[in-house]
């Protein structure tokens, strides 16, 4: 599985770092990087989660949109 | 009774998530004592009621937010992520439905600038995100504490250094939401007695508004869509005329019962009432709450389904009457109680035809926003939804025929008792006056006449004298725990029946 992302729609909410800092971290300008695109099966649930926490939809698990 | 409860310990998980601490002083304006305008011994009601901002920023602060309020039918929220806008009192809310099924009710303001989270009329979402600034809030309780909470705010790490308390943040919620058989009230007051208690034996008008027609608990839903519209009227106009108001009908309906708008078409009546009962109104009475609710009749008057000009319908609906007949006398339960009825303070609603709940919005001292829910049984087929739409439609609404009458009246009375002379002259409430009559239900006395009789208005602005002048909680239920109405008829009937005696 990997991630994908879409920093034209982030925010900054930060709320994917506070569940996933594994996968996640925020730039110089508070915006989203993606730190680590594989996802594991074992991270899966947790990662899933932060995906799901995003209010503006800017991260993804490709083909899981 | 309760279909659904609030997930958890209710009083836990419902609290708000913050106690305003730099909250509105209690009462804005100079408060007016509203008793001294309401005489309920005499049967004379002020028109400063009716008429004066001053009176009506007191109800908004003292009478709404203390009160149990309709806020919507819980099948307009069927699935996680549903969501209705509606108003309680002066105050936008949100019913929503969590990924629990849980309802709750939460005030449609952002925490930051108070931007409205959601302009819809209703929609699906997990989640309301402010236009403004884009704080989000979240409805998914697997992401939350408890859904309504703040779930993230822009740049939370570099505008707030992390330091904003996401949990004392959440949108506002009502702290106490009760969904009785589909039908979803609340109030913003903690120490608001239960909802089983404010309605008292009230509720048996609810349960005939929310189970089918069939006597199936819960059976009905509500058609798609709530018709809203405005009228320059107060809003105690509304609830007092469904509240027990049957002398208008004969004057006010006339033109609509010549047209013939109702099941058995022209020249039968538009309630669909049956020619063959032995007189339209024989044994009822009205039925007037120490707890302000009124009902227009009561529960020993049974009024069958309708004779329909399509017998296809009159078939339906004497099945589902013989069924229900059934189910409630092997329960013990009389047939009656359809209203018109008012739940205090401002919802309406008739169990029969039609079937349909009814909210006065206040708006100002003269200007109400309405709003009209229709209701069906959830099992009924096709043709009997067509029909029901279409007869609700010419009956009730802003181009119903019954409400125009009805709007006619409220919009012209407001109007003519605005003037500083017509200000002076009280209301007059003195049908039946003395002459109450004794029930068998908790709190409740009865009208002594089926059409006039104003016991249920008395008892309805005694009630919002209590309220509105912001009587503690703790005493508006100590006054309603005893209807001191009941010594007083017996003390009239003991005098009588010595009367009678001698003579």
């Amino acid at each position: 599985m990997k991630l994908g992302s879409d920093v034209g729609k982030c925010q900054g909410y930060g709320n994917c770092v506070a569940i996933d800092e594994q996968h996640f971290d925020l730039d110089d300008d508070g915006m989203v990087v993606v730190v680590q695109q594989e996802v594991s099966e074992g991270e899966r649930e947790t990662t899933e989660e932060a995906v799901r926490s995003c209010p503006v939809a800017a991260i993804w698990i490709e083909g899981a949109r | 009774m309760t279909v659904e409860h609030t997930r958890g310990d209710p009083s836990a998980a419902c609290e708000s998530p913050q106690p305003p601490r730099l909250a509105a002083p209690a009462h804005p304006l100079p408060n007016r004592e509203v008793a001294p305008l309401v005489d309920v011994a005499n049967g004379e009601v002020s028109r400063e009621i009716f008429v004066d901002e001053a009176i009506f920023r007191q109800e908004l602060t003292n009478l709404f937010p203390r009160a149990w309020l309709f806020v919507g039918h819980a099948s307009q929220v069927p699935n996680p992520g549903d969501y209705f806008s509606s108003w309680m009192g002066s105050d936008p809310v949100l019913l929503t439905r969590d990924d629990q099924g849980e309802v709750y009710v939460l005030l449609n303001s952002c925490r930051h600038r108070g931007m409205k989270v959601s302009r819809y009329d209703e929609g699906n979402t997990m989640q309301f995100t402010c236009p403004y600034h884009a704080w989000s809030y979240s409805i998914d309780g697997s992401l939350v504490d408890v859904p309504g909470d703040l779930h993230g705010v822009p740049h939370m790490k570099s505008a707030y250094q992390g330091m904003l308390d996401k949990a004392k943040w959440g949108l506002v919620r009502a702290p106490r939401v009760h969904n009785y058989k589909g039908l979803v009230f609340a109030t913003w007051d903690s120490e608001a007695p239960d909802f089983d208690e404010y309605v008292g034996e009230f509720h048996w008008w609810l349960d005939n508004l929310a189970d089918a027609f069939d006597g199936t608990e819960a059976g009905t839903e509500v058609f798609h869509g709530v018709l809203k519209w405005r009228i320059k009227a107060n809003w105690k106009f509304v609830s007092e005329n469904f509240l027990g108001d049957t002398y208008h009908g004969a004057s006010t309906h006339a033109s609509v019962e010549a047209v013939g708008i109702g099941p058995g078409g022209r020249g039968k009546r538009r309630h669909g009432e049956r020619q063959n009962q032995g007189g339209f109104s024989k044994g009822r009475m009205k039925t007037s709450f120490r707890l302000g609710h009124g009902a227009s009749d009561n529960l020993d008057y049974e009024l069958p389904y309708p004779e329909f000009a399509e017998p296809e319908l009159t078939e339906y609906f004497d099945n589902a009457w013989n069924k229900r007949s059934e189910k409630l006398r092997a329960e013990g339960r009389p047939l009656g109680g359809r209203g018109p009825a008012t739940m205090f303070p401002n919802m309406s609603f008739a169990g029969g035809f039609p079937r349909s709940i009814l909210v006065a919005h206040p708006i100002s001292a003269t200007e109400t926003e309405v709003w009209r829910w229709f209701l069906v049984d959830k099992d009924a087929p096709d043709f009997v939804r067509t029909w029901l739409r279409e007869y609700y439609m010419r009956y009730g609404g802003p181009a119903g025929m019954t409400e125009q009458d009805d709007m006619e009246n409220w919009d012209y009375a407001t109007q003519a008792s605005l003037g500083v002379v017509a200000r002076r002259h009280a209301y007059n409430y003195q049908q039946g006056l003395g002459r109450e009559q004794l029930s068998t239900l908790e709190g409740a006395v009865h009208s002594d006449h089926a059409i006039a009789g104003e016991v249920n208005a008395r008892a309805f602005y005694r009630r919002w004298v209590e309220y509105v002048d912001n009587t503690p909680q703790d005493e508006l239920r100590a006054s309603a725990a005893v209807d001191d109405r009941i010594p007083k008829i017996q003390e009239r009937q003991a005098a009588d029946a010595a009367e009678e005696a001698r003579s």
